[in-house]
């Protein structure tokens, strides 16, 4: 699933077929423009391991174009704000899940894709996803979960897809 | 562009220093991998005269190696994932990591520089010269290892091939920097040898930022 959702988030070509998002044509210079509105949560943490959890942060704010301000608002939001000064190899796989949330608050994407949305995750922490995933679509945007926890992504999806034998099949949510 | 550089390049010391792989582990052992040959031959001067700068150039190129290689690796595929969709350009990526690599070598060659003069005591007529023959060499070296880590990128065997990559390109980089240095010692022009390690540093910088995009898209 993985593969799947990085050709939806542009950073893979599709190996045959078409496909559009957010209005781009997969696989052509059109997906550029459109990049920046994707916000995508890989299994492993997008994380500079000697960083602190803020300074990672703020890396992206920096990149985005976004206020250091908003970047510790968004860490506050996902519960981090007491251990922002901590460096991401001091922090445990929980904690650099919700950083990761945290800068999906902080970009606010018009597509969201989530590999494995709720590994690594105690079960305060499960409240997040739906979190993240409101915000997004409460702008208008979509969201993509990939989960094995199918009862608690029941609660906030709308279509439910299950891969069988290399396909995709839809099923109930 | 210049902004992205900035703070992906400030972004790279940081966590280099954090890590302290450079400065705690790479130049201490450098350091010892130069004091391997006086203590084997003795204090057999002219010898050591004789064979100083080769060692501070064969030593700078494994260790090199070792520098910007760590660099490089350090940028995971999650991270290079995020860098792409927040719409920092590969050639950025590029410029921001062998900048980072380039300085890092060169610090990194300062010191064993020093420990060069304290052990085998060189003789250099200008030693002024070293000031640009450095930097440029180091330059060179971080940029070609910062492609070879691009190229091997996302592969498998990247940690064995990169080093295969970056050694053969990385020797005539040396080559123009051992020659700049003999001339060095021995009282001969050298401005051809900084020539040509400026017009390798200027294709290379522009071979990186060609094919940062294509490399990364394949």
């Amino acid at each position: 699933m993985l593969g799947l959702l990085r050709v939806m988030a542009t950073l893979l070509r599709p190996a045959s077929g078409t496909g559009t998002v957010l209005g781009a044509r997969l696989a052509t210079p059109e997906v550029e423009s459109i990049r920046p509105r994707i916000g995508f949560v890989a299994h492993d943490p997008a994380l500079a391991p000697h960083l602190t959890l803020a300074e990672n942060l703020y890396l992206v704010a920096a990149l985005a174009g976004a206020t250091r301000v908003a970047a510790d608002r968004a860490l506050a939001d996902v519960g981090l704000a007491g251990a922002a000064r901590r460096r991401v190899v001091h922090c445990s796989n929980g904690m650099r899940r919700r950083a990761e949330f945290a800068r999906m608050l902080l970009i606010g994407p018009s597509l969201l894709l989530l590999d494995e949305a709720h590994v690594g995750l105690d079960p305060e922490a499960f409240r997040l996803v739906a979190h993240v995933v409101a915000e997004v679509t409460g702008r208008g945007g979509a969201a993509v979960l990939v989960s094995h926890e199918r009862e608690r992504a029941a609660a906030m999806i709308e279509r439910a897809v299950e891969v069988r034998d290399g396909t995709l099949a839809e099923v109930a949510p | 562009m210049i902004r992205h550089v900035t703070t992906l390049f400030v972004a790279h010391l940081r966590d280099e220093r954090r890590a302290g792989e450079v400065m705690l582990v790479i130049v201490p052992f450098g350091t010892v991998a130069l004091l391997v040959v006086p203590m084997a031959v003795g204090i057999d001067t002219p010898l050591l005269d004789r064979i100083g700068p080769g060692m501070f150039w064969v030593v700078l190129l494994l260790f090199g190696t070792i520098v910007t290689q760590r660099q490089s690796a350090s940028l995971g595929e999650s991270r290079r994932d995020m860098l792409t969709l927040l719409g920092v350009d590969p050639a950025v990526r590029f410029v921001a990591a062998a900048l980072a690599a380039a300085l890092l070598l060169t610090v990194f060659a300062v010191v064993i520089g020093a420990v060069t003069f304290v052990l085998y005591d060189p003789e250099v007529v200008d030693p002024g010269w070293l000031a640009a023959i450095v930097p440029l060499t180091c330059a060179g070296i971080a940029m070609v290892g910062t492609i070879a880590g691009n190229v091997a990128g996302g592969l498998g065997t990247r940690s064995s091939l990169a080093p295969l990559l970056v050694v053969p390109i990385a020797v005539p980089i040396l080559l123009a920097g051992a020659q700049a240095t003999e001339g060095l010692r021995m009282g001969l022009g050298i401005l051809r040898w900084i020539l040509l390690l400026s017009v390798v540093d200027i294709v290379l910088a522009l071979a990186g930022v060609l094919t940062a995009r294509p490399l990364e898209e394949s």
